[in-house]
Parts: C-alpha cells; sequence; structure tokens
C-alpha cells in the first residue's frame, strides 16, 4: 500500500503544476479582469520546463521532494520525482481528462481514477479548491478592485474575487494582492461562508528565471494551523519550450530521466 | 557459473555499446552516461502464530542494490536482492528453505545461498539484469526484466510472464522474467509489444504479442501467444465510470494437446479516492485453472502461473487506505475466499521517521478452513532505510 500513498503525495504534486499550466488568452486596458489574465500570463507560457521542490513544514518536522515537470498548454504534463530516494523516478503523465503514473521498481504504468484527479492528499494545506480554482479563476469568479496599497515594498491592486453562483468553488471571497510593475501574484487569502480566513498564500523571492520575473517561492498557511505550512520553489525555469504532444507518451513515461 | 557467464556477456556487450556511443564524437561533444547506484537496506523481523499456541519467529535482513548505466539511447541495469534470514523458518526447514531458495525459475540461474548454517541462511539474488536500447519508436530490452501487463491492483490474469504472490511482504520489487522484449510504439499512447521467455524445457517457454491502445479514455490491450505449452488469448483495460477506476483483464488458456481443457482466468476491479483523503479498492476474480487447494505457509508466498494465479477459484478483495499525516498512513486489506470458505486480513501502518528511513507495521491473518493451516496470524515489522 506504500505505493498508493507515494501516489497520493506524488499527485498532489503533480495537480500543483497543472495548476501553473493553465493558460487564458486576451486583454484589455486595467479592470479587475485584465490585472487576473495579466497575472496569469505571467506565470506561464504556452510550454514550460520546471524544475521544483515541495517542502511540507510541520512543527516537529519538514519533508521535501525534488521534481522535474514539463508542460505543454492546458493538457499535457510530465512529471519526474528526483528525490527523496525512495520515490525516486517515479513519473506522471497528464493527457487532458487521464492520468498515468509510473512505478519503476515494479516497471509498471498504473492508471489513475480520475477522482484522484479532482480531489487532493490529505497532509498538504491546500485544499482541492486550491488546486482546481486556478483553473477558472477568470471565468467563475465576479472581479472587482477593492483598493491599491503597498505591500512587501510593491504597489499593488488588491482585488476581491467572487465565485459565481454556478460554479463549484468552496470559498466565499478571495482576496488577491497583485504587483503593478509585473502583474505579480504576491498574496492571496481565502474566506469561507462566514467571513473567516481559511488559508493564505504568499508568493515572494521574485527572480528573474527564462527572461520572465516570477516570484520563486510560495508558502500556503492554513489560518487554523499557523505552525504548518506548504512551500513550492522554483529552483529553474524555462518557458515557450519546444516541446511538441508527441512528447507526452507512455514511451516517454517509462523512460524519462 | 551459467550466470557469472550470462554477466560477463551482459558487461561485455554494453561496454561494446558504450563504446560506440562515445566513437565519431569530439571530446568536447561526448554525451556522458550516468551512472548510478540505489536501494535500501530493511530488517523485517516478524512472529506467527498458529491455532493451538505454536508460534514461530523469524527475521530477514535484507540488502537491494540497483545499479544501472544509461545514457541517451542505451541502459545497463544490474540489480541484486542479498537477504539474511534466521529464526524457526531457518532453524525448522532450513533444508527445505534452501533448496527453495538456490533454485532460479528463469532461464539463468542467478540466485545463491552462498552461507548457510542451522541458523543463518544467506540468500542472494540478480533479480534484475537487462540491457535496454532504444531508438525512435523502437525499444529491445534483453535480460532479466519485469514485463509488466497486468493493468489490476491485486490480480494480473493478463501478467504472462512474470506472476507474483499478493501475500509476499518482503517481495515489493515483485520476480521478473528472463526475457528478450521488442516494442514498437505506434503512437503517443499505443504500443505492439512481443515478448519471448524461454526456458529450458521449451515446453515451460512463455513468448506472447500485445497490441496496446488508447481510445475514450480507456486503456485497452489485446495479448495472444504460447503460454507453457497452451495457447493464450486474452484482452485488459483501465478506463473509468464516472469519477471511479474501472479495471479488467481477462485471458483464455487452451492446452496444445489437450484441447478440451480451455481454462478463463478474469479479474476486474474498481477504484476511487474520496474526498475525506481514503484510497479504496475492491476487486473480484474468477481463477478458472483452480485445480484444489494445498496450503502450505511457504507456497503462500510464492507466485503461481497465469492460468491459475490464485489459492482459490473465486476471490473478492477489498483495500482501503487512508494517510492519516503527511508522514503516517494506514491501510487494510481484506480478502474472501467463498470456495475454500477462507478469508484473509492485513492491516499495515507506514510512518516516515526520517526523509529516507521509514518503519511499518504489518499483519496477515488467514482462516483458510484448512486442516494443516486452519488459522495463522503473522505479524511483522520493517525498518527501511532507502538510499
Amino acid at each position: 500500500m506504500n505505493t498508493i500513498q507515494n501516489h497520493m503525495i506524488i499527485t498532489f504534486g503533480f495537480l500543483l503544476m497543472i495548476t501553473f499550466s493553465l493558460d487564458s488568452k486576451g486583454s484589455t486596458p486595467e479592470t479587475a479582469k485584465s490585472i487576473i489574465q495579466k497575472m496569469e500570463d505571467q506565470m506561464r507560457g504556452e510550454s514550460s520546463y520546471f524544475e521544483l521542490t515541495m517542502t511540507t513544514v510541520r512543527p516537529r518536522y519538514t519533508r521535501e521532494v525534488t521534481m522535474k515537470s514539463w508542460s505543454l498548454g492546458d493538457d499535457y504534463a510530465m512529471i519526474l520525482i528526483t528525490a527523496p530516494a525512495r520515490d525516486k523516478g517515479t513519473a506522471f503523465l497528464k493527457r487532458a481528462k487521464e492520468i498515468w503514473n509510473y512505478v519503476p521498481s515494479i516497471d509498471r504504468m498504473i492508471k489513475m481514477p480520475p477522482s484522484m484527479m479532482s480531489q487532493s492528499w490529505m497532509g498538504s494545506d491546500f485544499s482541492n479548491d486550491d488546486l482546481v480554482r486556478e483553473s477558472s479563476i477568470l471565468k467563475d469568479y465576479d472581479h472587482r478592485i477593492l483598493r491599491e496599497e503597498i505591500f512587501e515594498e510593491y504597489e499593488c491592486w488588491v482585488l476581491e474575487l467572487r465565485p459565481l453562483p454556478e460554479s463549484s468553488i468552496v470559498y466565499d471571497k478571495v482576496t488577491i494582492w497583485v504587483s503593478k510593475d509585473f502583474y505579480l501574484q504576491l498574496k492571496v487569502e481565502n474566506y469561507d461562508e462566514d467571513g473567516f480566513l481559511v488559508s493564505t498564500l504568499t508568493f515572494s523571492d521574485i527572480k528573474e528565471m527564462d527572461g520572465r520575473i516570477i516570484p520563486t517561492v510560495m508558502e500556503m498557511v492554513p489560518a487554523d494551523k499557523p505552525r504548518q505550512k506548504t512551500l513550492l520553489k522554483y529552483v529553474n525555469a524555462r518557458f515557450n519550450i519546444p516541446i511538441e504532444e508527441a512528447f507526452f507518451s507512455v514511451q516517454n513515461l517509462t523512460n524519462i530521466e | 557459473m551459467r550466470a557469472v557467464a550470462f554477466l560477463t556477456a551482459v558487461l561485455l556487450l554494453s561496454s561494446s555499446l558504450m563504446a560506440q556511443d562515445y566513437s565519431g564524437t569530439s571530446p568536447s561533444k561526448v554525451r556522458h552516461g550516468q551512472l548510478s547506484l540505489n536501494g535500501y537496506f530493511k530488517d523485517m523481523p516478524s512472529l506467527s502464530f498458529y491455532r493451538g499456541g505454536e508460534m514461530e519467529w523469524s527475521n530477514i535482513l535484507q540488502n537491494r542494490l540497483n545499479f544501472s548505466y544509461r545514457n541517451r539511447q542505451f541502459r545497463l541495469a544490474i540489480e541484486l536482492r542479498n537477504r539474511m534470514l534466521s529464526g524457526d523458518m531457518v532453524t525448522d526447514y532450513g533444508p527445505f528453505l534452501e533448496e527453495m531458495l538456490k533454485t532460479d525459475n528463469g532461464l539463468v540461474d542467478a540466485s545463491f545461498v552462498p552461507f548457510s548454517n542451522k541458523n543463518v541462511m544467506m540468500h542472494s539474488n540478480f533479480d534484475r539484469f537487462f540491457i535496454d536500447w532504444r531508438s525512435n519508436n523502437w525499444q529491445i530490452r534483453a535480460g532479466r526484466q519485469r514485463i509488466n501487463w497486468g493493468l489490476n491492483t491485486v490480480s494480473n490474469p493478463n501478467d504472462l510472464f512474470n506472476t507474483y504472490s499478493f501475500f509476499d511482504v518482503d517481495y515489493e520489487e515483485r520476480p521478473g522474467a528472463d526475457a528478450i522484449r521488442v516494442q514498437y510504439f505506434t503512437g503517443d499512447l499505443s504500443r505492439i509489444e512481443l515478448a519471448i521467455a524461454p526456458q529450458e524445457k521449451s515446453k515451460e517457454s512463455v513468448a506472447a504479442v500485445m497490441y496496446a491502445f488508447n481510445t475514450s479514455g480507456y486503456d485497452l490491450q489485446f495479448i495472444a501467444g504460447y503460454y507453457r505449452h497452451k495457447l493464450a488469448v486474452g484482452t485488459g483495460w483501465a478506463g473509468h465510470i464516472k469519477n471511479s477506476g474501472f479495471k479488467g483483464e481477462l485471458t483464455v488458456f487452451n492446452g496444445l494437446e489437450d484441447q478440451d481443457s480451455l481454462v478463463l482466468v478474469g479479474a476486474f476491479s474498481v477504484d476511487h479516492l474520496f474526498g475525506n483523503g481514503i484510497y479504496g479498492m475492491v476487486e473480484v476474480l474468477y481463477n478458472g485453472g483452480h485445480k484444489g487447494f494445498d496450503p502450505d505457509l511457504l507456497m503462500l508466498m510464492e507466485p503461481m502461473s497465469a492460468d491459475n494465479i490464485f489459492i482459490s477459484k473465486y476471490a473478492v478483495t477489498a483495500t482501503a487506505m487512508y494517510p492519516i499525516s503527511p508522514l503516517f498512513s494506514a491501510s487494510l486489506a481484506g480478502m474472501y475466499m467463498p470456495d475454500i470458505s477462507g478469508y484473509y486480513i492485513g492491516p499495515n501502518l507506514s510512518y516516515s521517521l526520517l526523509t529516507n528511513l521509514d518503519v511499518s507495521l504489518l499483519a496477515q491473518y488467514f482462516s483458510l478452513n484448512d486442516a494443516d493451516i486452519p488459522e495463522m496470524l503473522a505479524v511483522y515489522a520493517q525498518l527501511k532505510w532507502s538510499f
């Protein structure tokens, strides 16, 4: 059953990557919507390659998973676990709504149930909604500019997002801080229907990677457990890489390094 | 000796392939291959309890070494499993156990007992050694490898080459087969595979082809071949019903000489990850090749054959896994075998002590309604350091 556990841990990271590889198009001058649009565009290209680490921090321990990921558009993604030793070589392939997992020790490909895609991993500080939300951050919300303020030395717009009635988003309200210079997402606060803060996402360590200015560290802290968090750190990034659909194949899944 | 000769051949062949890879390229453009070594050390003490109060203990200290060299096209893998067995298992069944461990079911004898006395037995087994070559849509692998055609989690009627035992908690890598396997990838999600696993007694050989592809959210595969002097034809699928995974495998075997020996082995399963984090799976198995039940504790852990894959004719298996925290997970497997009125329960608790250090506690309870082994409870602890 350990394998299954590993699947979940890794799937979590995988879903996170999918989150970051979601696309959006079109632009108009600074309305709430166009700010969100540009923020999305900044964080990704049509295709991308990332090397990253995901760290789960708890009062008494931390655990780190290191990964490489490739993505193309909304539909194609591949992830390879490079550490820890126990999970090294484990890989994931996503094509549209299907996910396969490769387990090197038994040289086996496992087709994941669709429910794996829409749920997240128990131990993490991200909820399902955090992961799937971004796919519809433009379409499923009403956006409005609340105010402008300085946050962490950056001039920011503060936007309020309220889910549309037909969406299945669990949060009642989401507040986002977006920097004016590079349209960088700097902070996200998620609120429940009673107006209480559920979790806070902060983005930091803003750097140039492959010619783009992006926040390279993302930190999720649940409001009721301030001593625990999940950190996602980009070590290397490349955008608009020459990569084709054929890269996201069964042959590559079982041979990727 | 044959094993040594085979390994030498593999090494020679690989070094010549490596040489080819480097030839014709200027030093600055040489693509360096990657050498890697990984594996683990694991200790697994266990206690077994039988009806009537009899108790046995044993310990298995295990070391796994996976050597690999790879470059863009080529890969060489040699994986060694070393185990130091001790306890009542060795004291009580010494000669029988030694004989069993020495026996390598493959074409190449790569299983050794380098040392044994009445208390301790050392077992070494090269359970993977192959060379792999890849170019465009082709991939060819020769040597001892795992040819995994199974799609289900527990029972794999499509797994013609390397059947495994669900009850063998010590062997997470599962056995391999001495074979040549050619894969031709006809598309991103489709491929044709041909695999041949010859045996010294030709009638025990296996040779089969598989065509696998993906359509409408389903992975589908068709297999046909020669299985130990039987004709084998089968199909398998992995797809979904709504949000649950739905998988199945069916294989029909028919004796080449005894035309009336048609046997069907089939299993299908459904799995789901629930919103509360519980992962559940249910599988139903029909093992048409069942030939009566002769329980033997050591044999329970041994793989059977594709045309008689389990100790009963019918089996229903349910498993559940729950991650209590990022470090701690619990799982439970239950199995019911109606035709032999048997059942099995296997709980498992796993905890990650440090990044590469895992500890787990597991148990296996068998109620087999059999005169020799009516009931057995085995409790295992496991400490594993991966590197």
